[in-house]
């Protein structure tokens, strides 16, 4: 097992009485592209949350290696306000704060990157427009670029590929594909099929407590 | 009226920086809720025979406090306990001011307020309150950005949203209760609200909209305080409704600007 592994051991957690994960065990080695898949209600979410440390499981343990750079972009994303004040390209910049101290200013190196990312996930034409007057879709790639932007070794993303089409969401798998190994990445999705070719590993939930690994 | 402009520049540089991040975070009525909880901590400090203004203070930041813990308490209700916790500052404030004999004098010093009446020693108070304020958000921007986009996020990047979400509330009250005796309960919303509404219609950019903002109202203040000394209007009033005003112009230059373009690509 590598320093960077990372997974859940036994894990069960519910809402109030209902147990909605049961003795869930995973783990992911460092640099893999794994995809949490499963039917709605199959709590992926939860699983996901658990795995970021931000529920606390009734019973068992994370494994989580200490001060592993994680980056997260959660599920609706897209619902960011319209007035929300910054443009899309400030948002992609902002990623970099997190590993800045609050007198530090943004650099030219951090400036080049954001443009190296704009294009990558193919938002030059967006870049000066209010991201809250982007597209779901749109919205999707700028919150996945801005969690590129501070050098994670993990990054975890909640149903990315919401409000894209089929294409967009192949090109959008390939792209994050050629971020690994370099970046651990978990993603959820309900396209199973699609993403297939991409990754490394599944963990299938099926709904209240079974998963099985892959 | 040198004090008064003072004063009135002191709370035209903070006042918008909160209003951006209030508008932001959706929460624009919590300053209105802070000045009604403000005047109940007066009236409390009347009755126990305390000094008003530093009860005032103690009761703002707990009620602020207090909001941001039922807003994580009852998340879906976060309005409901605004709305709530209105009534029961204006409640209490009405109450006790009635049995207290100084009662009717104060409610209308703290309900209007007056700027004009500032001294010295409240402009030192309110300018060493202010620039740790000003401090404290010079430190926090970048946090408060990232939690008010999202807070999973936050939490994820190593930010204490807890501690975040509870000094920023603290922060408020303190401020809404040192305006409060200057520009009065029934206005100080709007004066931290419409500049920040102005600026955020006029620029796209973060790093723009504090500064557009701080600008629109040091520009109300000046002309507030200046025709409330011509005409003889209460300077409170004058600024919220030079702020009003603003806002109106900035709601027809837009409409104008779009109905322009829209000829233009016809």
């Amino acid at each position: 097992m590598t320093v960077s592994t990372i997974g859940l051991n036994n894990v069960t957690f519910g809402y109030l009485k209902n147990i909605v994960i049961e003795n869930l065990s995973f783990t992911i080695e460092q640099g893999q592209f794994a995809a949490i898949t499963g039917e709605n209600g199959a709590a992926k979410t939860t699983a996901m949350r658990l795995l970021l440390g931000l529920l606390k499981p009734w019973k068992g343990s994370r494994l989580w290696p200490k001060n592993l750079n994680t980056s997260y972009v959660p599920q609706q994303i897209a619902s960011i306000e319209q007035d929300f004040p910054s443009t899309v390209f400030e948002f992609i910049v902002s990623g970099s704060w997190k590993s800045k101290k609050w007198y530090e200013r943004v650099s030219k190196a951090d400036i080049e990157k954001a443009e190296a990312l704009v294009n990558k996930f193919d938002l030059q034409n967006v870049v000066h427009l209010p991201i809250g007057k982007l597209s779901g879709g749109q919205k999707q790639k700028a919150c996945v670029a801005r969690a590129f932007m501070s050098n994670p070794e993990i990054l975890l993303l909640d149903e990315p590929t919401a409000g894209m089409d089929e294409k967009m969401r192949n090109i959008f798998y390939e792209t994050l594909k050629s971020m690994c190994p370099k970046v651990t990445i978990v993603i959820i999705t309900h396209h199973i099929n699609e993403v297939k070719p991409y990754i490394d590993q599944i963990i299938h939930l099926e709904r209240r407590q079974e998963s099985c690994l892959n | 009226m040198q004090r008064a402009f003072a004063a009135g520049m002191l709370i035209a540089l903070i006042a918008p920086i909160i209003g951006v991040f209030l508008i932001m975070r959706k929460q624009s009525l919590i300053a209105d809720t802070l000045s009604h909880i403000a005047l109940a901590g007066v009236a409390i400090g009347l009755v126990i025979g305390s000094q008003p203004e530093w009860m005032s203070i103690f009761i703002v930041i707990l009620g602020a406090i207090l909001i941001e813990f039922l807003r994580v308490r009852f998340k879906s209700y976060s309005d409901v306990s605004i709305a709530i916790l209105m009534a029961a500052g204006l409640s209490i404030a009405l109450c006790l001011m009635s049995i207290s004999p100084r009662g009717s004098k104060t409610m209308d010093q703290y309900l209007f307020g007056s700027i004009i009446t500032v001294t010295g020693h409240q402009i030192a108070v309110f300018l060493a309150i202010a620039i740790g304020i000003f401090i404290y958000f010079m430190i926090t921007k970048r946090s408060l950005y990232t939690m008010i986009f999202n807070e999973d996020v936050a939490k994820v990047s190593g930010i204490s949203t807890k501690f975040l979400s509870f000094s920023f509330s603290a922060v408020i009250g303190l401020f809404i209760s040192m305006m409060i005796p200057m520009i009065g309960m029934l206005l100080v919303s709007a004066i931290i609200i419409l500049p920040a509404a102005i600026a955020i219609q006029l620029t796209t950019r973060f790093r723009y909209v504090f500064i557009i903002a701080s600008l629109v109202s040091i520009l109300c203040t000046f002309w507030g305080l200046v025709s409330s000394y011509k005409i003889g209007t209460p300077p409170g009033a004058s600024i919220a409704l030079c702020m009003v005003m603003g806002i109106l112009l900035t709601l027809i230059y837009k409409k104008s600007k779009e109905i322009l373009f829209k000829r233009i690509g016809e």
